[in-house]
Parts: C-alpha cells; structure tokens; sequence
C-alpha cells in the first residue's frame, strides 16, 4: 500500500477509530494515544494491507483489539475512569435538550463494553450488522441481540428520568 | 404516525434497517416531533453529537498553544536579532546592490559586502569576548570535576569501613 493509499484508506478512518477507542476505554488521551498506535502499527505492516478485503472492518476490529489488550493489560475487567466531557450543542440549543443529550451520552458510557461499542458502531457510525459482527467477533444475531438490548435499557433509562422531570414540573 | 411508532418499535428491538433508521434521525432532527415522541428525541440528538466528534477537534486545543508559543518565541527572536543588526551597523538598509550606511548610499556591490562583511566580522569578536567567561566557568568545572569524584569515593569508602565494622 503506497502513502496516498494509505491517507485515503486508513488514515480518513482516524475520527472513527478515536470514537471508538474512546466509548471502549472511556478516556480521552487514552483513546487518542490508542489511535495514534495502531496507525503507526498499520503503517509499518502496510504491505500486507493490500490482502484486505474489507479495509474500514479490518481497521475498526484491529483498534477494539488493541483496546481490549490495554484493558487487559491494566486489570481483568478494568474499566479506565470515566474522563469524558461532551460539547456543547450550538448556542441556540435550548439547555434543557442539551442536557438530556449529554445526559443519553453518560448513559451509553454506562453500558457494559460491548452493549456501548455495539450500539456507537450502529447508531452513530450507521455500521451494517455484517460488519458489527465481524468488528466484535460474534454473530450477527448476537449483536442484533446486544443492539435491542442496548437501546432497551437507554430507552427505559430515558423514560424513567422524563417522568421525573415532568414529576417535579408538577410539584412546583 | 403509526408508521413511525412502528419503526420506533423495531428500532427498540434491534430489528431497524439503516434506511429505517435514516427515517427516524431525520424525523427527529426536525421541528415536528409528536409530543409523545418527545422523550426519545434526546437519544437522537446525543447520536448526532457523538458523530460529530473528531479526533483533529479534540487535538487542536493544546498543540495550538504549543504553535502559538513557538511562533510568539520565534517573532521574537527574529526582532530582536533585526534590532541588534541595526544598532550594531548603523541602520543599513542592503536593497538589492546597495547599501545604506549611516544616510549614505554605497551603490558599489563590492564594497557594500565588504563592510557587512566586517560589521558581522565585529559582531562575531563582540560576541566572543561576551563568551570568554563562560567558556572559562565551563573550564572551571571541567577541573572540578576530579575532585567532585573525590568526594563521591570517599563517601564510598567511608560506607564501605561501616559494613565491615558492623560485620
């Protein structure tokens, strides 16, 4: 794979794989120093990349790999402290939609791994169920399993905290 | 809407396709969200913010202060040097082949470099003088170096006699 190969193949895909690294571990340098491995990584194996069928799947399952080695390199089932700090919505976004927003992003960071990898592959990166399948190394039935899971559980989460609020509208 | 409520509810079931679920995020990105659809608008909206997260964004607020630093030392260091060449010649303006020496105009090329040549020459002696005391505070410690050496034996030796009493 040449150099410009390389930039429009893998390299394009850098926003994807921090998005990705950072909902695994949770941690914004963490996600960042994961990221900027696995392109030093690829480059130094970018003859072989040329065998690869399907570039962007390869590229996102090697990244879940090497985040999955440095959670298991930190501890068995060790999750990196939730360091994560969302933008902001334009200006003209009314507070309270904002704050429920960031508060959906805190809820999927609260989901286990790959419930929150799954549903951020699906949802945000609008992968298809084939390539989920082959990112993760399960069915695809289990990850349709772990999707409507996923979105159950915000759902329930989702409601649960509007009928609160709307609780306490009615109070005061 | 019933169409919608049934897309909501394969949605929640993981059984949406991706142009399904395209409907649903232009459905909620617009103003006309039922009101009973309202509660789920904010997991969209969180969607949309997540995808628009990149990593060069994220990258952008330390480096810029580093580039910042480095072009605020660099300016700086560019104008003080300007300012020392003209104090140190006199305010020579060189334009093309000629030079401006205190008001007067040398149009000889070769004079012109001739007396930067030597302004740069004084310069450089300037300079050295202005060295020669470090060089010979860096001579200084050079020599006493040995004896630092000294000190760190002795110290050695001094621990080596208290193990051997203490045995």
């Amino acid at each position: 794979m040449e150099k410009t190969q390389f930039t429009n193949q893998i390299l394009s895909l850098t926003d994807r794989l921090f998005r990705l690294a950072k909902s695994m571990l949770r941690n914004e340098d963490a996600a960042r120093d994961a990221v900027q491995d696995l392109n030093l990584k690829l480059w130094e194996k970018r003859t072989q990349l040329n065998q690869v069928e399907n570039i962007p799947a390869f590229v996102m399952r090697s990244m879940r790999n090497q985040c999955l080695d440095i959670i298991r390199q930190k501890h068995e089932n060790y999750e990196f402290p939730t360091e994560i700090v969302y933008d902001d919505l334009n200006p003209y976004e009314h507070t309270e939609q904002k704050d429920m927003a960031k508060r959906v992003c805190h809820m999927i960071d609260s989901l286990p791994e790959l419930q929150r990898t799954i549903i951020r592959m699906r949802d945000v990166e609008g992968m298809d169920l084939k390539d989920i399948a082959f990112v993760t190394g399960i069915s695809e039935n289990a990850v349709s399993v772990n999707l409507s899971r996923a979105r159950q559980k915000i759902r329930d989460q989702l409601l649960k905290e509007t009928k609160l609020v709307e609780e306490k509208t009615w109070n005061t | 809407m019933e169409h919608l409520n049934k897309i909501l509810d394969k949605y929640f079931n993981g059984e949406t396709s991706v142009d399904e679920e395209n409907i649903l995020k232009l459905y909620f990105k617009s103003d006309q969200v039922a009101a009973e659809h309202l509660a789920y608008k904010p997991l969209f909206d969180a969607f949309k913010i997540e995808a628009s997260e990149t990593l060069a964004i994220k990258q952008q607020s330390k480096p810029r202060q580093f580039f910042l630093q480095q072009w605020i030392y660099a300016g700086s260091g560019v104008a003080a040097a300007v300012l020392l060449a003209l104090w140190l010649f006199g305010s020579p303006l060189f334009q093309g082949d000629y030079a401006i020496v205190n008001g007067t105009r040398i149009n000889d090329h070769e004079l012109a470099l001739q007396i930067a040549q030597s302004k740069i020459n004084k310069v450089g002696q300037i300079l050295g003088d202005k060295l020669q005391p470090l060089e010979s505070i860096q001579t200084v410690k050079n020599s006493l170096k040995p004896a630092k050496k000294m000190g760190e034996i002795k110290t050695e030796i001094n621990n080596i006699k208290q193990m051997l009493i203490l045995e």
